[in-house]
């Protein structure tokens, strides 16, 4: 068997001193200049199309998302964090890496993310746990130390981000209203729990290869086009 | 038993963590974004915009992409990919209450993705918006929240044996 030695780190040799010519200590300025000068320019989004060393590798940013201020990395990121597709992209992706993490802790497939079932696992989850209850759960979440705390996480997300970037506004309604909105909730989340996942778990079982959920996803389409259609109709109506 | 990454000793402390910070990072994205899965369909059917639409569209698109390249990484935790080919076409992912036929999986999809679909447009945002406006502070949003909680419990204590006792009742039982 071979031993490991200092020729299998070619970072190690550059910087070994027994080992090394002046050779490798020639070049480390220039990949410390390398790696210093490309994450200054990551954090600082300087203009990196004035600078020739970079050109080459200018990310090429699609069309949709080009104007006079994607030229810098930073501004590109910002762009892309305010584009569904990206968010999309990103749901999908960490999704599957999430449950090739955390299957052994049971629980159903295609469970990484949805709204109504890990709002259900965190609500049951700690009731259970606060009232010694035993309400229904998925296994992912009875096993767990805690629930699955990915809607939490939605919430302090959300207000971190409105906040942030001063849109988190206080806006009141009637009680009325707040009346439709909680017994809607209650009904939403029901009907979703029927079915086994928000329109996000239809998604993500529709990825996973579950047809049922295809079914799903037409049938919200239709009702969501029957609901747009009767808002179109009450507009006119009120318009005329 | 599927068996992920972790084992099942340290995957029962990470599911919290790791949940809660992919919850940051979709809640801080969306508020951005403003995401929604029925805004897409609606503004699609309404005024022909694309962009809320393409995010859903993405989502499924990804979500099969990820699948697959996990299911070549860790073939152990991705043990019933592709669904369709490995446990029938028509039997759906467990998550819906137990103990039915295989039809009455198609009409707990059909049924309630219309009236979700219907809902939900009427309020104007699906359940992730509502929850991205309520950390924003629509008051409005909130009390879909709250709604939400309450009928998890009610979920779990009333309507899940409501429904099953209701298909059986209708001959749907296995």
């Amino acid at each position: 068997m071979r031993m490991f030695s200092w020729q299998d780190c070619w970072l190690g040799i550059l910087y070994h001193p027994q080992r090394s010519t002046i050779f490798p200590y020639a070049l480390s300025p220039f990949i410390l200049e390398f790696a210093i000068g490309n994450s200054i320019f990551f954090l600082i989004g300087a203009k990196i199309n004035r600078n020739p060393y970079f050109q080459k590798t200018l990310i090429k940013t699609p069309l949709m998302l080009r104007d006079e201020y994607s030229n810098t990395i930073r501004s590109t990121l910002s762009l892309l964090s305010r584009h569904p597709a990206f968010l999309g992209a990103l749901i999908g992706i960490l999704a599957a890496c999430s449950q090739a993490l955390l299957i052994s802790a049971g629980g159903p497939e295609a469970y990484g993310f949805c709204v109504a079932c890990h709002t259900r696992d965190m609500v049951n989850g700690i009731t259970n746990i606060v009232a010694h209850t035993d309400l229904a759960l998925a296994a992912i979440s009875k096993n767990s130390l805690l629930p699955v705390l990915s809607v939490a996480g939605v919430l302090i997300g959300g207000y971190i981000a409105s906040t942030f970037h001063r849109e988190h506004k206080i806006r009141k309604g009637t009680k009325k209203e707040y009346f439709i909105y909680f017994i809607a909730g209650v009904l939403v989340l029901n009907l979703a729990m029927i079915f086994g996942g928000c329109p996000y778990r239809a998604a993500l079982r529709t990825g996973y290869g579950d047809l049922t959920a295809v079914l799903f996803i037409v049938a919200m389409a239709a009702g969501v086009i029957l609901g747009a259609y009767l808002m179109l109709k009450k507009a006119e109506k009120e318009a005329v | 038993m599927a068996t992920g990454i972790l084992p099942k000793e340290a995957a029962v402390f990470f599911v919290p963590l790791v949940t809660l910070l992919l919850g940051l990072l979709i809640g801080y994205l969306a508020q951005r974004s403003g995401y929604c899965s029925i805004g897409g369909f609606r503004d699609y059917f309404l005024f022909r915009h694309t962009r809320l639409l393409s995010g859903y569209l993405t989502l499924i698109v990804a979500a099969f992409v990820g699948y697959l390249i996990f299911w070549f990484l860790t073939p152990a935790a991705m043990e019933h990919f592709f669904w369709a080919f490995t446990s029938g076409p028509a039997t759906p992912i467990p998550g819906a209450p137990g103990g039915l036929n295989t039809v009455a999986y198609l009409i707990f999809s059909v049924i309630p993705g219309f009236l979700v679909g219907f809902i939900a447009v009427l309020l104007g945002g699906c359940p992730i918006r509502q929850t991205v406006m309520a950390s924003e502070g629509n008051y409005k949003a909130a009390w879909f929240f709250i709604g939400m909680c309450a009928g998890s419990i009610l979920f779990a204590a009333l309507v899940s044996g409501w429904v099953v006792a209701l298909m059986k009742a209708l001959g749907f039982g296995v």
